[in-house]
């Protein structure tokens, strides 16, 4: 339905209170429906496809366990070393 | 059982589809992609985005097809997802928005703005547009609500499945979506 600004017979603008909601619900309703692109199928069972081929072959060597979670920080770091600075630290503070 | 597509119930599906046979979900893809696609579209007005986020969508469907208990509803599961998807992109738009009006002030709208020259592209009808325009200017859970009952015509408990909402705050997000959409329709029409 085309609204011409000018005219009074536009029928949004010159309806008002319950009419105007109920023409606009209906607009709602009638909004136009759009296509899902011709490749759209394909494409998202390729991308499964893509997915599971990661899930299968790059995610185990990815995935840690919470042992590897909580002391792969501490060796890398050293945690002999970090405990020896705090000692040390602490030492020359009271000294 | 892709051939004989529709003698097959969506738990009868799944249940394939669990068993290892994935070429299946093909007929979830077909039987939901246009409902999901129309539904995201008319959450955020964008084609492409609408069309990319569908495809996320299916994607977590199939990977939480595991999770997928045969009492729910697959209908709801699938728009479940379809919602969550949908609102955290609005959300990630509203960031956007809000840091991008710090580096350029007086260009708000932006994406919207795109998102309408689009949608102008596909439909020329003018009262399309007008309610179109209002609805993206609503609350996202009012419109979420309003899509869900009027556009995709569910029930109140339908909605709720697909929300996880009460009754009785879908009743009232709808109440206020209707009235705040004929609030931002008649200041359309004033400025226009």
């Amino acid at each position: 339905m085309d609204i011409d600004e000018d005219s009074d017979m536009n029928p949004i603008e010159n309806s008002t209170g319950l009419e105007l909601l109920e023409q606009v619900m209906a607009g709602v309703k009638e909004l136009p429906e759009i296509e899902p692109r011709p490749d759209f199928t394909r494409q998202v069972m390729f991308n499964i496809k893509e997915k599971e081929k990661l899930g299968r072959f790059v995610f185990p060597s990815l995935i840690l366990t919470p042992f590897q979670l909580i002391f792969s920080p501490f060796q890398k770091l050293g945690l002999q070393g970090i405990l020896q600075g705090i000692y040390f630290t602490r030492n020359r503070e009271k000294k | 059982m892709a051939e004989a597509q529709n003698d097959f119930s969506d738990d009868d599906v799944v249940r394939s589809v669990r068993e290892g046979h994935v070429r299946d979900f093909e007929i979830l893809v077909e039987r939901y992609k246009r409902k999901i696609v129309n539904f995201i579209h008319k959450m955020i007005f964008d084609y492409d985005e609408a069309q990319s986020l569908a495809q996320d969508t299916f994607i977590k469907v199939y990977q939480a097809i595991p999770k997928y208990n045969s009492l729910d509803n697959f209908q709801s599961f699938i728009f479940t997802i379809a919602q969550n998807t949908t609102l955290n992109y609005i959300k990630k738009q509203k960031h956007i928005q809000f840091f991008s009006s710090f580096l350029s002030p007086g260009e708000e709208n932006n994406h919207f703005r795109a998102a309408d020259n689009q949608y102008e592209l596909m439909e020329k009808d003018q009262q399309d547009e007008i309610v179109s325009t209002a609805l993206k200017k609503i609350n996202e859970n009012q419109r979420l609500a309003l899509i869900l009952k009027v556009y995709l015509d569910f029930s109140y408990q339908q909605i709720a499945e697909i929300t996880g909402w009460s009754i009785p705050k879908i009743e009232t997000l709808i109440s206020r979506a209707k009235s705040n959409l004929k609030k931002q329709v008649h200041h359309i029409l004033k400025i226009s």
